[in-house]
């Protein structure tokens, strides 16, 4: 899955805040979710999206690990060590 | 079979009193709760750490001596363990220890797969097979553009012949020629795999509820016992290639989850600042 246009299909990087692969999932905080196109997100390869709040859960499969961190490098995002 | 010693070890001497005296005086029915949930505590500890499979529970006089309460309160706490698969009643017999529940992993193996793994005969009675039109969900959820057909199969899956599952399953027609010719295979990730549309990932769905009453009778338990409702997503690769609907005896199965760590979250520089 080509990360920067799944992050264009996230409303870009400067509305993703957080990003957290769960096994078949991403998990992605937003600023304003209503940026999502999920028409995109379907032809790139997602297979569902739940949207709750400012959280919007993408199925990619189990590939969400790698997905997850090449999305965090292309939209510079950061492991909060401070938190472990 | 445990002896008497065995039992009376677990047998709560004081504790079961020291109960905190309601506070408004108005507690009595807050004590009533709070022994019926020990009395289940205790025979559910029983059933599992001194009784064998098949043994008798101590009968309800003895148990309304020993706790102090009145019938009612042992008979509720025996009933949730019934219905939870913990303890059998047998009509005019008594109540015993029933067998061990099937332990449940969420995992991508098919129902044959599982019970053989465990030392069970699987078997399946067929309700119904056929190329069908699904409703808009089971669209959605293969991935299917609309007026797609299906193959559609609901069964019974027994295992050592007592029925454990009732099964419902829909998969794309034309990703796969001739599926059901002669017959629909026994296993349909192995037949998957035969295509090479190996089952490789997946999500389950698990919801709490009661069995319809057709359900029930298929599954032989009585209407309105709870029951595990399991949607299951398959995928090979980027294709999904089953969909299916579990309903599971609440009572036969308990869901084994291991849970690990995740992996941590990444996060913008600001908000790791804050």
């Amino acid at each position: 899955m080509n990360a920067s246009e799944l992050l264009a299909a996230l409303g870009g990087s400067e509305n993703l805040v957080e990003i957290e692969p769960c096994v078949t999932r991403l998990r992605a905080v937003l600023n304003d979710p209503a940026l999502i196109d999920a028409e995109s997100l379907k032809k790139l390869g997602c297979h569902g999206i739940l949207a709750r709040g400012q959280v919007v859960q993408v199925v990619v499969g189990p590939q969400a690990d790698v997905i997850a961190s090449d999305l965090g490098e292309v939209a510079n995002l950061t492991t909060p060590l401070d938190h472990l | 079979m445990a002896g008497n010693g065995a039992v009376k070890s677990l047998i709560p001497t004081d504790e079961h009193r020291n109960v905190p005296p309601a506070q408004d005086g108005s507690g009595g029915a807050y004590l009533d709760v709070v022994k019926h949930v020990q009395i289940r505590n205790y025979l559910r500890a029983l059933a599992t750490h001194e009784l064998e499979v098949g043994d008798a529970i101590p009968s309800e006089r003895e148990l309304t001596e020993r706790f102090g309460v009145a019938r009612m309160t042992i008979r509720q706490a025996v009933d949730a363990l019934v219905v939870e698969g913990v303890l059998t009643r047998v009509q005019g017999k008594g109540t015993f220890v029933a067998a061990p529940k099937v332990d449940l992993q969420m995992r991508l193996t098919s129902f044959e797969e599982e019970m053989e793994r465990r030392g069970l005969k699987p078997s399946s009675r067929m309700l119904a097979a056929d190329v069908r039109v699904p409703p808009k969900d089971v669209v959605d959820a293969l991935e299917l553009g609309s007026g797609e057909k299906t193959y559609y199969l609901y069964r019974i899956r027994f295992a050592d012949d007592e029925p454990m599952v009732l099964e419902e399953t829909w998969l794309p027609f034309t990703m796969l020629p001739g599926f059901f010719d002669p017959v629909p295979p026994a296993s349909l990730y192995q037949a998957l795999r035969g295509r090479g549309l190996d089952p490789d990932w997946g999500e389950d769905m698990i919801d709490a509820d009661e069995a319809s009453e057709e359900e029930a009778e298929y599954l032989g338990i009585e209407p309105l016992r709870a029951v595990l409702r399991i949607a299951r997503r398959t995928f090979s690769s980027k294709t999904a290639v089953a969909y299916s609907r579990c309903v599971y005896r609440a009572d036969r199965y308990t869901l084994w989850v291991p849970v690990l760590a995740p992996s941590p979250s990444l996060v913008t520089a600001e908000r790791k600042n804050t």
